[in-house]
């Protein structure tokens, strides 16, 4: 609040009462979405008609003549960002089908059966395999698959199933780095940022590797009192190999169908930009495809699309809109600039510093939304946004690793491990390993986008030492 | 009312998928090796008195008999039966049990128009090894499709629900592969996974809930007993190169029906186990192919 009255002196342009009113609303609904106070889409929702009204009321909403213009501005709103929407509703369908195809679950099993039962060679295979499976699933339905198996073999096998809970976790943020597509977040800044499909193997595809690298590292020295493997090599040779991955398969026919479209609609984003598309065409396209060639009766897979993070999209992106009409992120953006002297690595790494932090306590999806416009308003200031898009690209999917509600992978990886087998990680523990994980990864992080930054490695970018 | 927290609602609103994979993933690490039984039928023994009423029934069991006949490698035999039945007046299952045993037939094919709603129904029920009963409902004859090819298209793609692994659901199995199987890369089988009594009182048992349990929960059981017949019938499906398509509903003949209404383009050839077929419905009477044959499926084959 202190920060934002203080907005007023600097804010000449722009009346300061709507600035605070605004600020408020959407501060109150990131409190109440991480304390859980209200469901993270009801809270948006409920934050998107009080910013729509607070705006109508300030007079916020004007169009030339100065009348209120509700539809130009809440549906301009919308629309600005209805490729992020689209994208996503797309991508669902199309992820549904994939995920349930069995097709995933088929190689879960092959690779697992390729590690002998060994426990390292496991935690190995199992963080590998979510890194994979996020890429092309995304974090929720990939870490969904990932966690059962985990559950599963390592009762099987009489492991402790906390350091393959925890690499799951952990390495599901890694594989939202991976592509355009692999993650919520990823997406939207993506798509805010028109990132082409292709520079993302140049950028983030790198560091996802190197920080699922880091995290298996961490996990196995973090636990390695508990990766112990149980009974003889043989014994557990003989066990894997019982293992029949055949008992997952629901449709052959659906295996393969899923993979070409999957793998057809990952080509399309990747020549999206080329072929002067949108990437919500593309995703649309392949879950309309996913829809007529599946079999499954569409009622069913439409059903599956997340509807709840839809929703709180919408409210999210009404409420950012309103506070940006007020000017109080380009105000941030100012200020943001000044504090580092204008110089762009130095902004580049100051936001990184406070993503990678903020990422922890509240859903990356929100600081991402709010980032976005910060960054757009940076770019109207004549900054080069390019190392920022990629800054909040790997920053917001890996913040979310320090604690157990950062990332939506870390919940439902805790939540199996203490539904199914009755073992809670506590924050404390959590905070340790994932924490631990986390300061190591933020070393290279920043040490990274400096090198990025300074070199002039990411494509697209202005020659470096390029400034406002 | 307190809302729904999000903690609550955002991994839990998958957690019907996640009940699906840790099912998938306990069969697939649990379910002991299935070899599905190698069938050898030498004869087909076709049922169809030429005096039992509608001429084109019997046509049509005729038909049927020599084309599944053909895909087992069997041989057909009819004359002496239906003179048999004819001279004999078979009015029982028992008449039919004796002709079975007297002809060696490892598979009788009869139509339910053919022997009247209660005849079949013992006959299904408590007949002499494998019987295909027609039902009452045809296949639409297409455009440009022969009749016969209209009429056997049911031997291609045959429905197979299971309930669980028992002798019986495994020569079901078998059946319903080799059917499938002699149809080549044109082969669909359809597998329906049903939630039995005994599926859903492991499910309360496992929740320690004492009323009813989720479809998800009841699933993962399902999975879980199902899942050695599945990788079989898959592994068989992948070796002869026809199609297998498995799936889950609740309930019992009325699910198998639904999934009939719900998907099937044409009255399907339902294949069931005997003892599967009892163990479906909720109470002795409802005994699955009976139940289905009075709806709107192609046959039953119960084995």
């Amino acid at each position: 609040m202190v920060s934002l009255l203080a907005a007023v002196a600097d804010a000449a342009d722009k009346p300061v009462l709507p600035m605070v009113v605004l600020g408020t609303i959407m501060t109150l609904t990131y409190v109440a979405i991480a304390f859980d106070w209200l469901h993270k889409s009801l809270a948006a929702m409920v934050g998107a008609i009080a910013a729509v009204v607070a705006a109508l009321v300030l007079g916020v909403f004007k169009d030339e003549a100065g009348h209120s213009a509700y539809d130009r501005a809440v549906h301009d709103i919308i629309g600005h960002d209805v490729g992020v929407i689209g994208v996503i509703v797309g991508t669902s369908v199309l992820v549904e089908i994939a995920g349930r195809s069995g097709l995933f679950h088929f190689l879960a099993i092959k690779i697992v059966k390729a590690t002998r039962g060994d426990a390292v060679r496991l935690l190995v295979a199992i963080a590998a395999a979510t890194v994979m499976f996020v890429t092309f699933l995304s974090i929720a339905p990939g870490t969904m698959i990932m966690v059962s198996l985990a559950l599963v073999v390592t009762h099987e096998l009489k492991l402790d199933p906390r350091p393959a809970m925890v690499v799951i976790a952990l390495c599901a943020n890694s594989g939202a780095l991976m592509t355009f597509a692999s993650g919520i977040c990823t997406i939207m800044i993506g798509t805010a940022g028109n990132l082409p499909y292709a520079h993302f193997f140049l950028v983030s595809t790198p560091m996802a590797f190197l920080s699922a690298f880091i995290t298996v590292s961490y996990v196995r020295w973090y636990y390695r009192d508990v990766i112990v493997n149980s009974g003889t090599d043989s014994e557990r040779d003989s066990q894997v190999a019982a293992f029949d991955e055949w008992a997952l398969v629901k449709d052959r026919r659906l295996f393969y169908r899923s993979a070409v479209i999957l793998g057809a609609t990952i080509l399309g984003f990747a020549s999206a930009q080329r072929l002067g598309i949108g990437t919500d065409f593309v995703a649309f396209c392949g879950g309309t495809a996913a829809l007529l060639l599946s079999g499954i009766h569409p009622d069913e897979a439409i059903r599956k699309v997340n509807w709840s993070l839809i929703l709180f999209f919408i409210g999210l992106f009404v409420i950012i809109g309103a506070v940006q009409e007020t000017g109080l992120l380009d105000w941030q953006a100012r200020k943001m600039i000044e504090l580092s002297g204008g110089d762009p690595v130095t902004t580049m790494l100051l936001i990184a510093v406070f993503v990678l932090g903020l990422s922890g306590i509240l859903d990356n999806i929100p600081v991402a939304a709010t980032l976005i416009p910060l960054v757009r308003s940076m770019e109207g200031q004549g900054f080069d946004a390019v190392p920022l898009w990629w800054t909040l690209v790997i920053t917001a999917n890996l913040g979310g690793n320090s604690t157990p509600i950062g990332s939506v992978s870390s919940v439902i990886a805790l939540n199996g491990l203490e539904k199914e087998r009755g073992i809670k990680v506590g924050w404390g523990e959590f905070l340790r390993v994932g924490g631990g994980v986390l300061a190591i990864q933020s070393v290279v992080v920043l040490a990274y986008l400096w090198i990025y930054a300074t070199f002039g490695l990411f494509p697209g970018m202005a020659a470096p030492g390029g400034g406002p | 009312m307190k809302p729904p927290s999000h903690r609550d609602y955002e991994p839990f609103e998958l957690a019907a998928n996640m009940e699906e994979d840790l099912g998938l993933f306990e069969a697939a690490t649990h379910a002991p090796r299935v070899r599905l039984e190698e069938l050898r039928v030498a004869t087909v023994l076709v049922a169809a008195p030429a005096d039992a009423g509608s001429p084109r029934a019997v046509e049509s069991c005729r038909s049927l008999g020599h084309a599944i006949a053909s895909r087992l490698g069997a041989a057909v035999m009819e004359d002496t039966v239906m003179d048999d039945m004819a001279e004999r007046r078979v009015s029982s299952a028992e008449d039919l049990r004796q002709a079975v045993e007297r002809t060696g037939a490892g598979l009788v094919v009869t139509a339910v128009e053919l022997l009247g709603d209660e005849m079949s129904g013992t006959l299904l029920a408590e007949g002499p090894g494998p019987v295909l009963c027609l039902g009452r409902h045809r296949r639409r004859r297409r455009p440009g499709r022969s009749r016969d090819r209209g009429r056997h298209g049911m031997l291609d793609a045959p429905l197979l629900p299971l309930i669980d692994d028992t002798p019986a659901s495994r020569r079901a199995t078998a059946w319903a592969c080799r059917l499938a199987a002699a149809a080549g890369a044109a082969g669909r089988l359809r597998v329906i996974e049903l939630a039995g009594p005994r599926s859903r009182a492991a499910a309360r048992g496992r929740t320690g809930d004492e009323g009813d349990v989720g479809d998800a929960v009841v699933g993962r059981i399902v999975s879980g007993r199902l899942g050695a017949l599945v990788a079989a019938l898959q592994r068989d499906a992948s070796a002869r190169g026809f199609t297998a398509e498995v799936e889950f509903r609740v309930g019992g003949p009325a699910a198998v029906l639904r999934a009939v209404a719900d998907t099937m383009p044409e009255p399907p050839l339902v294949v069931i186990g005997r003892d599967e077929a009892e163990r479906a419905g909720r109470d002795a009477a409802a005994n699955l192919a009976v139940v289905l044959l009075a709806g709107p499926i192609g046959g039953v084959l119960v084995v």
